[in-house]
């Protein structure tokens, strides 16, 4: 269980984030949306331990901001929205890094390579890779990392900061139904998301942030509707009905001059 | 050696190819000392030792001298600074995440500079005079340099690697204007000493410089490795490093610290020998890939041999005289580097 209560966080005397709490739950995923500037990256990287944060957060009932760095990338591994690699690995060699700091070593990196579509991908110098390849080759390390869903220490916790941003819509539907397999075997995912669509169709819980502060937390239905979204985006949204997939939203794209 | 790396290739090979590549090295360390005790001005050639010691007869006290009081001592600090300076640049390199970081950049080579430069000039005015004056005052600047460096660098417990870049150019160039001032006021006799010992050189090498230099830089070489895992993660970036479990600060901190040790040392009893620091560990990588873990302890053999073979070189090029070791590996250094930079150039801007 993820809890987080009051998170403030100030960059340069700028208040980015003020008393938001958040709880997740193992077993779904959980999205955070919001328009950019809301304050969702910042949010996760706190609760990544990255930013000093008031307020008082706990992953399994483990104080985030005071327990040690090994103790924390057992529990939880980050995958963040830009990385840079600075020297020409292979991309066998960075889905390694993963390894060093491993609770259980359960997963081969090249079995994680073939979840993420990469398999046959191993020599390749990571820097010759298209940014959506090298994107998969992180989660491919993050899935390293964590090893099974669920470990000794309780669930483990997937961090993902955009993890969609990169990659085609058939590459997009892959990493969320393998963030959504995650957590059915009891693990933890914590997505900030920008497409409502794909949150609507895998995440389970959603918060919703704007200007720094917490919006509306709760289910899909509860979350997702267009007076919430709407305000929100500052954009007009509705909540569309799709034959097949449940639901899928459109911002109106005439309204959306006029509420400027 | 330089085996360029195929996109195809098996991973798996590239990481036996480390291992493959450490006795390669040190049979190249074996040719490297070899040369070195069987070269010099004295005449004694390896053939002669070797003869000596093969039938029995023992080695006359001429050729005892010169192998044991000189040329050995020599061969030991050779390795000595060889080794810390390679490892050294490597550690920076990963540190700094910039295959081009040399040591120089946390400041100990500016500082050592000017604790030697402070020695040379105004050493006169002391009551005393003593040998070690120079190498002790070159590794407390080293040292001094790098402590200050450090302490600018780290707010609220974390270091910033960029600061830590700033500052040191900072550092270098109020080092470099006082060594000016210094230079100035030199004379004649002085600013010979001076030059000399910034271009670097083994000539008065004995065991007791050995002795001194050995327990700064040994214990660098061998835990030095120990960081490559974590350097390995710093090229994510520092906040994915310590996503993955690394113990980030210390590992800066370990880095920082252990260059300053061993390059302090190795510019007290050798000067300032440049180029090794950067392309040993580049050729390296070229070689047999950017694992850190498989780099440092590789980088110390093949720093070792090359500045042994550069000495070999200097000892034999001007026989009589010798060269400043500097300009030999400055000489061998430079284009190797030019070279590396120009074919790399098109994987950098992909």
């Amino acid at each position: 269980m993820l809890v987080a209560e009051g998170i403030t966080v100030s960059l340069s005397g700028r208040r980015v984030l003020e008393g938001v709490d958040l709880t997740a739950r193992p077993g779904e995923v959980t999205a955070i949306v919001g328009p950019n500037g809301s304050g969702k990256t910042t949010l996760l990287k706190a609760l990544s331990g990255d930013l000093p944060m008031s307020g008082a957060a706990t992953l399994n009932g483990i104080a985030i901001a005071s327990a040690p760095v090994w103790q924390m990338a057992a529990l939880r591994a980050v995958l963040a929205q830009q990385i840079t690699v600075s020297f020409p690995f292979t991309v066998l060699e960075v889905v390694r890094l993963g390894l060093t700091a491993s609770a259980g070593r359960e997963t081969d990196p090249r079995q994680a390579l073939a979840r993420v579509g990469l398999a046959g991908y191993e020599a390749r110098p990571y820097p010759h890779l298209s940014g959506g390849e090298q994107a998969r080759v992180h989660l491919a390390r993050v899935l390293v990392q964590l090893g099974a869903p669920v470990g000794p220490g309780g669930p483990r916790w997937l961090f993902l900061d955009e993890p969609v941003a990169a990659l085609d819509i058939g590459h997009q539907l892959q990493v969320m139904q393998l963030a959504h397999d995650f957590a059915r075997a009891g693990g933890g995912v914590l997505a900030v998301m920008h497409d409502l669509n794909l949150t609507a169709r895998f995440a389970r819980s959603v918060a919703l942030l704007a200007g720094g502060r917490l919006v509306a937390q709760g289910g899909v239905d509860a979350v997702l509707r267009d007076d919430t979204l709407s305000a929100a985006y500052r954009c007009p949204i509705r909540l569309n009905c799709a034959p097949e997939s449940g639901r899928w939203y459109l911002p109106q794209m005439a309204g959306a001059l006029d509420a400027h | 050696m330089t085996v360029t790396l195929a996109a195809g290739q098996p991973e798996v090979d590239r990481r036996a190819r480390g291992a493959r590549a450490t006795w390669a090295l040190l049979v190249l360390l074996g040719f490297a000392a070899l040369a070195a005790l069987g070269s010099g001005a004295s005449g004694v050639s390896l053939g002669a030792v070797l003869l000596g010691i093969w039938s029995g007869e023992g080695l006359d006290a001429r050729t005892q001298l010169v192998l044991f009081e000189i040329r050995l001592p020599r061969l030991a600090v050779g390795m000595l600074v060889g080794a810390a300076l390679a490892v050294s640049g490597a550690l920076m390199q990963g540190l700094f995440r910039n295959p081009l970081a040399d040591p120089g950049l946390v400041g100990v080579g500016a500082g050592s500079g000017l604790g030697a430069v402070v020695a040379i000039v105004l050493g006169g005015l002391l009551p005393f005079q003593t040998p070690w004056l120079v190498p002790v005052a070159a590794f407390a600047g080293g040292w001094c340099a790098t402590l200050i460096l450090y302490r600018v660098a780290t707010r609220q417990g974390r270091t910033s690697v960029a600061m830590l870049l700033l500052a040191g150019i900072a550092l270098a160039a109020l080092a470099g204007a006082i060594t000016g001032i210094l230079i100035y006021l030199a004379d004649d006799n002085e600013l010979r000493d001076l030059t000399f010992w910034s271009m670097g050189s083994l000539a008065g090498s004995n065991w007791d410089k050995a002795v001194l230099g050995l327990p700064f830089i040994l214990p660098v070489l061998l835990f030095a490795p120990l960081l490559g895992g974590g350097l390995n993660a710093l090229s994510l970036g520092e906040a994915a490093a310590r996503h993955i479990g690394h113990p980030v600060e210390r590992i800066k901190l370990l880095s920082v610290l252990g260059v300053a040790a061993a390059v302090g040392a190795a510019t007290a009893i050798a000067g300032g020998i440049g180029f090794v620091g950067i392309v040993v560990p580049h050729l390296l990588r070229l070689a047999t890939g950017t694992d850190h873990t498989r780099l440092l302890p590789n980088a110390a053999i093949l720093g070792a041999a090359l500045l042994v073979g550069a000495d070999t070189l200097a000892r034999l090029v001007v026989a009589p005289a010798e060269l400043p070791i500097g300009i030999i590996t400055a000489i061998l250094g430079a284009p190797v580097f030019l070279w590396i930079l120009l074919r790399q150039a098109p994987l950098a801007e992909a």
